[in-house]
């Protein structure tokens, strides 16, 4: 049954990631459904299924990119790692810890800007005008998420 | 973290890994991307920096026209005042018809309680002991002494001079004379002089010719010890800032 539910979740986060993006655009800045799951499978519910949509969402996700194959699943990967890794210093439950998502939206964001070299302009102006207020923005979506996960487990 | 964990970890990593390394042989490799990527942000920041060298190159080269304007305007403020000077002069000149002869101070004297001049003229250009010496405004001096090629002139402001003058709306006449302010003595109390009034040469003394502007009087009042009137003047002439004088031949 969790194995249906994780691939419906990733089905849905791919879809809204790639068909929707356009419509959550806000200004240049957009909704990554696939990294707010991956982070809220790999904290709160099994690393394991976070590193399998990982690897898969990644390569279904770099199809039609100019990047090479394995590159996102090898991004996407990585990151459920390294939240596993810090998982051990914040206490989940918190608001607070959604920095780690804050975070993990804004490394992700940066990485993509290099292996696409997108046409954005200088690197330190677009981590003003593009990375951080779109890592402020998925972490909102994240805090809603949580709230209810929260609200979930009293 | 688990062990399970890792090993998936591990394993989605080898697999990522491997079709990163065959696709990028497949397609150029991901060395030409990163190259790419800093090649591009390289570019751009050495273009703002020539940018930034341009920049600097075309502010030093205004700051020179600056400096050089500055100095232009600087010229053009002597030159403008210079003119000024010679007008007056030349106006001067055309309203003495009478023979004078022009002469540059060459120095003054040190003392400061007897002030004279040094000018460049002498006996060889026609200057003669006693003659009377003007400024652009008014009376100077006489000349003191002669030698072939300089005069020494003492001025007003000496305590040896005296100079005979007289109200241009009284008549009232009396004695210029400077003890560290101008004055005049031998005016009778009952003499209509007032302050404002101009004072000029009265031609008594056979030095100076009649009516040549000397100073107003700036101060005029009864002393208590005295049948005198206590009257201070200010010369027309600036003693401290002439250039030029004129000696009037007699």
């Amino acid at each position: 049954m969790r194995i249906f539910i994780v691939i419906l979740l990733s089905l849905l986060a791919f879809f809204l990631s790639v068909n929707a993006e356009k419509i959550l655009l806000l200004g240049n800045i957009s909704l990554k459904p696939i990294i707010i799951l991956l982070y809220f499978v790999t904290l709160y519910w099994n690393p394991v299924y976070g590193l399998f949509i990982g690897f898969f969402l990644g390569f279904l996700y770099e199809t039609g990119l100019p990047v090479l194959t394995g590159t996102y699943s090898l991004l996407f990967t990585s990151s459920v790692i390294g939240l596993k890794i810090i998982e051990k210093k914040i206490f989940k439950f918190r608001y607070n810890s959604l920095i780690l998502l804050f975070c993990t939206v804004f490394f992700i964001g940066l990485v993509q800007i290099i292996i696409e070299i997108k046409e954005t302009g200088p690197i330190f102006s677009v981590v003003f005008t593009h990375l951080l207020p779109e890592a402020i923005f998925n972490t909102l979506v994240g805090f809603v998420v949580l709230y209810f996960i929260v609200r979930k487990n009293r | 973290m688990g062990k399970k964990t890792l090993r998936v970890y591990f394993l989605l990593f080898c697999v990522s890994l491997s079709l990163l390394i065959i696709d990028g042989f497949r397609h150029g490799g991901l060395g030409d991307k990163c190259y790419c990527f800093f090649s591009l942000n390289f570019r751009g920041f050495m273009s703002k920096v020539s940018v930034s060298n341009k920049l600097k190159q075309e502010n030093s080269v205004l700051l020179e026209k600056i400096a050089v304007l500055s100095y232009e305007g600087q010229l053009y403020k002597e030159l403008k005042k210079e003119n000024q000077e010679l007008k007056e002069i030349l106006e001067f000149k055309f309203s003495y018809p009478a023979a004078i002869i022009p002469a540059e101070i060459e120095r003054e004297t040190p003392e400061e309680i007897n002030l004279s001049y040094q000018i460049n003229k002498g006996s060889s250009g026609e200057i003669e002991p006693n003659a009377p010496v003007i400024g652009l405004k008014g009376v100077v001096g006489k000349v003191l002494k002669v030698s072939e090629n300089a005069s020494i002139v003492q001025t007003l402001k000496n305590y040896n001079s005296a100079l005979s003058v007289k109200d241009t709306r009284s008549e009232a006449r009396g004695i210029l004379k400077w003890s560290k302010k101008f004055f005049v003595e031998g005016i009778p109390q009952y003499a209509d002089l007032k302050e404002g009034d101009t004072l000029v040469t009265s031609g008594e003394g056979s030095v100076f010719p009649k009516g040549l502007p000397v100073g107003i009087v700036t101060y005029a009042g009864k002393k208590t010890d005295d049948y005198s009137l206590e009257i201070e003047v200010k010369p027309f002439e600036n003693f401290d800032k002439s250039d030029v004088i004129f000696v009037i031949k007699r």
